[in-house]
């Protein structure tokens, strides 16, 4: 199967829900625009006819109409002579081995600006502004990863060509699709790089003179990035087969800049380009300060964790299960087992007291009991709340409301906005702490730590644990990681918290997660190990696998 | 490929784009026959890039857009989906964070946000295999013009030379941007996986 099947059959499932409600909105914003204009003249050719008249305005729909945006590039005539492709490439190469080198695992703070969608109108500028992080390999990235991709694996870095050229021929090779422009497939590929990720100062500067030893590469001077700022610029022009393709670099002290492209340099709406405004190191995921402090051991597992949550070798067994779904657990704390059935979403929770079955709804008071391995109880918004599904009836009154220009709710849409929890670790780690769990060292993060450790235990892994989780223990203050071997013998990488209150360690199943899957594997609190020997889903509350 | 819908058999079922939207430029309402021809297609373009919800406001817009430029269509170019597709993605790409963030959660989780309304009964939930979650997050990471480029040629059905007019490039481009597309996912498909990654090393 080859990345076009694949690239077919995504989503290729979505059926053909009618065109009633866009056909709608479409009418009525037409309707509107006539109407600003001169009256609806009828009909005079028979081929429209037929068609229903249905120009009144039956469903106020608030329609965004912007006119697409341009933007300004300035491209000064080129006044100064003398700099030359070998001079460019001298220069950039010099500044990229006066930097330090960075640890991989190390969060790279990167706001960029593009010129936003295409094609635009001249003249207009409408600049998009994003932040995002990503680790110096390229390995991780939230929202940093419309600035370059990682296309060669960090750790293998040291075994590319120390040549120039041969580095040229090996991206070349590299090419799957076997393009006949090697010119544009090996800029193409070095772009990647430089702007993938954070190389090693003695490749960054390799990547010049590999740059300078393609044919058709040129400079520009005078350049000025979308952002204003003084640039020089190396260039492969535009061939049948290809746009023009740009690296911009500080006019002074020669660091990555931008990357644009050109489908027609001799027309402004046809550039596109990314600018990077500032890139720096920081301490971990989510944060904005500035730090150089190499990633702790913590925040290394947390990542890998992350890295296999998204690159997922073995998806872990209980992966796809519905909110609903009764999960059975045994889970075992020094040598007793307790058998415990919970819904994946924990709105529910299930176990045998003496002989009888007790049930406990997430809304009931009961919740609210630390026996229950509820995160938060009825005091608090579930962390994955169910997204409506509405039955065929639902949906069949809808598409008929529609129809008959009746204002209805969509049904697939919850009514109010769902809760949600924050989506970067020291957020989310504040926002636990809020939750009471009956811990006294707050300021030990223990509340966030109890709380992590019962979603953990209780939740279904619905769709699957996010890492954000482990960031968030990575977080606090004075966490280590220790590698135990536990009661059932399974090796388990332990986040252990200095706090002595509560839970005071969550373990990871490590020979798992060498194995390429996430399995979370139990806690410890007050010295005591709990650990999920199996979970598995079932009929229902009492039923066993 | 047939492109004319069950509402489009009276007398104009027979007249190309281009004639439909010359009739516009004095009398609007024929613009409809044109929504009525195209918008299931382009909906559903549209709706596998961004979701249903997002999807019926583009659609509309597309066409509203392409009305205000019907004077401007060229009159020789008979079937107009081209020149719709391309406004069409165009509003898509105002929103490309949210297309971004649609691939990511596929990635991450193996839920599709975007098939998940089209699942009607509980047990019915869409699970993605691996190459999927892949794929996605190889998509979430193209470049934008390489993404419009790619999707339009795989999922609209559009030639090389339909998508060079979308979108307003040579043919060229198009070509080298599929090419260039295409190996960024195929890598992404290969995976991350270190472990695997021996044969990567240069001989």
């Amino acid at each position: 199967m080859n990345e076009l099947d694949e690239l077919s059959r995504l989503r290729a499932e979505v059926p053909d829900r009618g065109t009633a409600r866009a056909e709608e909105i479409f009418r009525v914003a037409l309707a509107e625009e006539l109407s600003s204009q001169r009256p609806v003249a009828s009909p005079s050719r028979s081929c429209l006819r037929r068609l229903r008249p249905a120009w009144r305005l039956a469903i106020a729909v608030p329609l965004v109409l912007g006119l697409a945006a341009g933007v300004t590039v300035a491209v000064l005539p080129s006044g100064q002579p003398a700099l030359t492709v070998q001079l460019l490439a001298d220069r950039a190469a010099a500044a990229a081995l006066a930097r330090p080198p960075v640890s991989a695992g190390q969060w790279v703070y990167v706001q960029t600006e593009d010129t936003g969608p295409f094609p635009r109108r001249a003249g207009a500028h409408h600049p998009v502004v994003q932040d995002g992080w990503m680790t110096a390999d390229g390995t991780l990235n939230y929202d940093a990863g419309i600035i370059g991709d990682p296309i060669y694996p960090y750790s293998k870095l040291g075994s590319l060509p120390r040549d120039p050229a041969e580095l040229d021929a090996y991206f070349v090779s590299q090419d799957p699709v076997k393009t006949d422009n090697k010119g544009v497939v090996d800029f193409s590929q070095i772009r990647s790089m430089l702007f993938g990720m954070v190389l090693p100062p003695w490749l960054e500067a390799e990547m010049y003179h590999a740059l300078a030893l393609i044919p058709a590469i040129r400079v520009k001077d005078q350049v000025k990035d979308i952002a204003g700022r003084p640039g020089v610029a190396f260039v492969l022009p535009p061939t049948g087969q290809s746009e023009q393709l740009e690296i911009i670099l500080d006019a002074s002290d020669y660091h990555l800049l931008a990357q644009g492209s050109w489908d027609d340099p001799s027309r402004p709406s046809s550039h596109q380009e990314t600018a990077i405004l500032k890139e720096y190191l920081v301490a971990g995921l989510g944060s904005t300060h500035p730090s150089t402090a190499p990633p702790s051991a913590a925040e290394l597992a947390a990542e890998r964790i992350d890295f296999f949550q998204e690159h997922l070798i073995k998806p872990p067994k209980i992966n796809s299960v519905t909110p609903g779904q009764w999960l059975y657990r045994d889970l075992r704390t020094g040598g007793k087992d307790q058998e415990i059935w919970a819904t994946a979403d924990d709105s529910a929770q299930a176990e045998y007291v003496n002989g009888t079955l007790q049930v406990c709804k997430r809304t009931d008071t009961c919740a609210a009991s630390e026996h229950w391995l509820m995160p938060a109880g009825p005091n608090y918004s579930l962390i994955y709340p169910p997204y409506p599904h509405p039955t065929k009836a639902e949906i069949k009154q809808y598409l008929q409301d529609l129809r008959h220009h009746v204002k209805a709710a969509s049904p697939f849409k919850p009514a109010k906005p769902l809760p949600t929890l924050p989506a970067y670790p020291q957020p989310l780690l504040d926002k636990l702490n809020t939750y009471s769990t009956g811990c006294a060292d707050v300021a030990g993060d223990c509340n966030a730590v109890n709380v992590t450790a019962n979603v953990l235990t209780g939740y279904g892994n619905y769709p699957s644990l996010n890492a954000v989780w482990f960031y968030a223990l990575a977080d606090v203050p004075g966490v280590s990681v220790q590698h135990i071997t536990d009661p059932a013998g399974q090796h388990d990488i332990a986040f252990t918290f200095p706090s002595q209150d509560g839970v005071t360690a969550i373990l990871v199943n490590a020979d798992l997660l060498n194995a390429g899957t996430i399995q979370y594997a139990g806690y410890v609190r007050n010295g005591q190990q709990t650990l999920v020997l199996h979970q598995a889903p079932v009929s229902g509350p009492g039923a066993r696998p | 490929m047939t492109h004319q819908s069950r509402a489009d058999t009276g007398a104009c079922a027979d007249a190309n784009d281009a004639t439909v939207i010359g009739l516009s430029r004095h009398e609007p309402e024929h613009f409809t026959v044109l929504f009525r021809r195209h918008a299931p297609h382009i909906q559903r373009y549209v709706v596998r890039r961004l979701g249903q919800d997002a999807a019926d406001d583009i659609v509309a817009e597309t066409f509203l857009l392409a009305f205000r430029q019907r004077d401007s269509y060229d009159q020789a170019r008979a079937d107009a989906r081209p020149w719709l597709y391309g406004i069409a993605t165009n509003l898509i790409g105002r929103h490309r964070r949210a297309e971004i963030r649609l691939y990511r959660a596929l990635a991450r989780t193996g839920a599709d946000p975007v098939m998940e309304p089209f699942t009607d009964r509980i047990d019915d939930q869409v699970s993605a295999g691996t190459a999927s979650r892949r794929l996605a997050a190889g998509l979430a990471r193209l470049p934008e013009e390489l993404r419009d480029t790619l999707l339009l040629v795989v999922w609209s059905g559009l030639s090389y030379e339909e998508a060079a007019a979308a979108l307003g490039v040579p043919v060229g481009t198009v070509r080298s941007r599929v090419s260039r597309a295409r190996s960024r996912l195929r890598r992404a498909l290969g995976g991350m996986n270190p472990a695997a990654s021996d044969q990567e090393s240069p001989a």
